[in-house]
């Protein structure tokens, strides 16, 4: 699990970009230069991290950058500027799976806000087309159990106490999620 | 790859011309100011009910109106949100649908209480159901329209990642508006006719309506775009 400060120290994330920001509203082209050199190979590297295609990447990144300079106006100054970037880069990615519904290649799942990250790479195949189905039937709640649970393999103790859940609360949510994925598998034999 | 990302950048940059943040705040107070006003200069227009001052006393009337403008500041103002990116989230949806449920529950409070349980009069035919139930959806519908359209002209201004979310909001939040307007003018009250004319027929016709909204969508965007 991956903390979204860690997340951003990673990702080289500038406490600049909402001043960057608000010089570019106001049309100073040198400020977006800025924000956009700086900006621009972390948003590539988040979509990198979710689709492996070297072009589908590159039409993805056009697009979020499209949607950045589109929607500048929408930024507002007193709210971060990440999760508003990231929604722009997120949404984008999700549209990018919409219409290539049978050629996804990487699962990503975003628990929560800006909290925690889980990557999960599957494998090719109709297996990963189950999974991801069955994952998207999950509540987000149930989702992040199952991750903890059945990805990560955390004993229940360890992720009930990761959660703040106690045991008993925790066991009913895996169990739920778990029986969800039991019978996507079910219903879809290979 | 690292000239090529310059180059995409460089053309965004020579591209850039100063804009006005847009304060989502005074937008929607500014919209539902103006919407309340049509709400009641409608209902000067079409008439009240006769027995609206003897209505307001009572507590499942009151619950019906509150319910109905719930749905409306509610839905039009998570309308404005889904235009500003990283504003709606999974929280939010939730909310989204605990209004409908609370507009719902009003509405059945209304229609099961006010109307006494009755489920039509005596000796009224199907035809006349019928008939009552399409004037006041249509009459509902046509009040929407007009607000709707200018909701989606707003909404093109913002930066809406999922339009089809921002669509179904701004309806909700519009068709409110209508219902309101029939709410202090309809005189009839027997829950099939609630049901129906003021609920079935109108989601009815909105789900009809729905592509065409979404055309004006992208028509507006289009349009902003040039």
């Amino acid at each position: 699990l991956i903390s979204g400060e860690v997340l951003m120290e990673r990702e080289g994330f500038n406490p600049d970009w909402p001043k960057l920001m608000a010089e570019t509203q106001q049309g100073l082209k040198e400020s977006y230069k800025r924000l956009l050199d700086e900006i621009s190979p972390v948003l590539y590297k988040y979509i990198k991290k979710r689709i492996s295609n070297a072009d589908d990447v590159d039409d993805v990144y056009q697009t979020v950058l499209m949607k950045v300079h589109r929607a500048r106006a929408t930024y507002d100054l007193t709210v971060p500027f990440e999760p508003w970037m990231f929604a722009i880069a997120r949404n984008s990615i999700a549209d990018f799976f919409k219409a290539n519904k049978r050629h996804r290649e990487t699962f990503s799942s975003n628990i929560g806000q800006e909290g925690i990250l889980i990557e999960l790479s599957v494998e090719y195949g109709d297996e990963k087309m189950i999974f991801n189905e069955a994952i998207s039937q999950m509540t987000p709640k149930q989702k992040e159990a199952f991750i903890l649970t059945k990805v990560n393999g955390l004993s229940i103790e360890d992720a009930a106490e990761k959660t703040g859940l106690s045991i008993t609360a925790f066991k009913a949510r895996t169990f739920k999620a778990y029986k969800i994925f039991k019978t996507a598998f079910l219903d879809n034999p290979l | 790859m690292k000239k090529r990302h310059e180059e995409i950048s460089l053309h965004y940059v020579d591209d850039l011309v100063p804009v006005t943040p847009i304060k989502i705040n005074t937008w929607y107070s500014k919209w539902s100011a103006i919407s309340s006003i049509l709400i009641f200069i409608m209902s000067l227009v079409i008439g009240f009910r006769s027995d609206l001052f003897d209505l307001i006393y009572q507590w499942d009337y009151l619950i019906s109106i509150g319910g109905l403008f719930i749905l409306f500041l509610a839905s039009s103002w998570y309308s404005f949100l889904s235009g500003i990116p990283g504003r709606i989230n999974e929280k939010t949806r939730g909310l989204v649908f605990t209004i409908l449920l609370i507009y719902c529950v009003s509405q059945l409070i209304y229609s099961g209480y006010f109307s006494n349980l009755i489920l039509v009069p005596h000796l009224h035919t199907s035809g006349q159901i019928l008939k009552e139930g399409l004037i006041c959806s249509s009459l509902i519908i046509i009040f929407s329209f007009i607000p709707n359209v200018f909701l989606l002209f707003i909404l093109n201004k913002l930066e809406s990642l999922n339009i089809k979310v921002s669509v179904f909001l701004a309806m909700f939040g519009t068709l409110s508006i209508g219902m309101l307007i029939l709410q202090f003018h309809c005189p009839i009250d027997y829950v099939i006719h609630r049901i129906l004319g003021h609920g079935f027929f109108v989601l009815s016709g909105i789900s009809l309506l729905y592509p065409l909204y979404q055309r004006l969508f992208t028509f507006f965007r289009l349009l902003n775009d040039n």
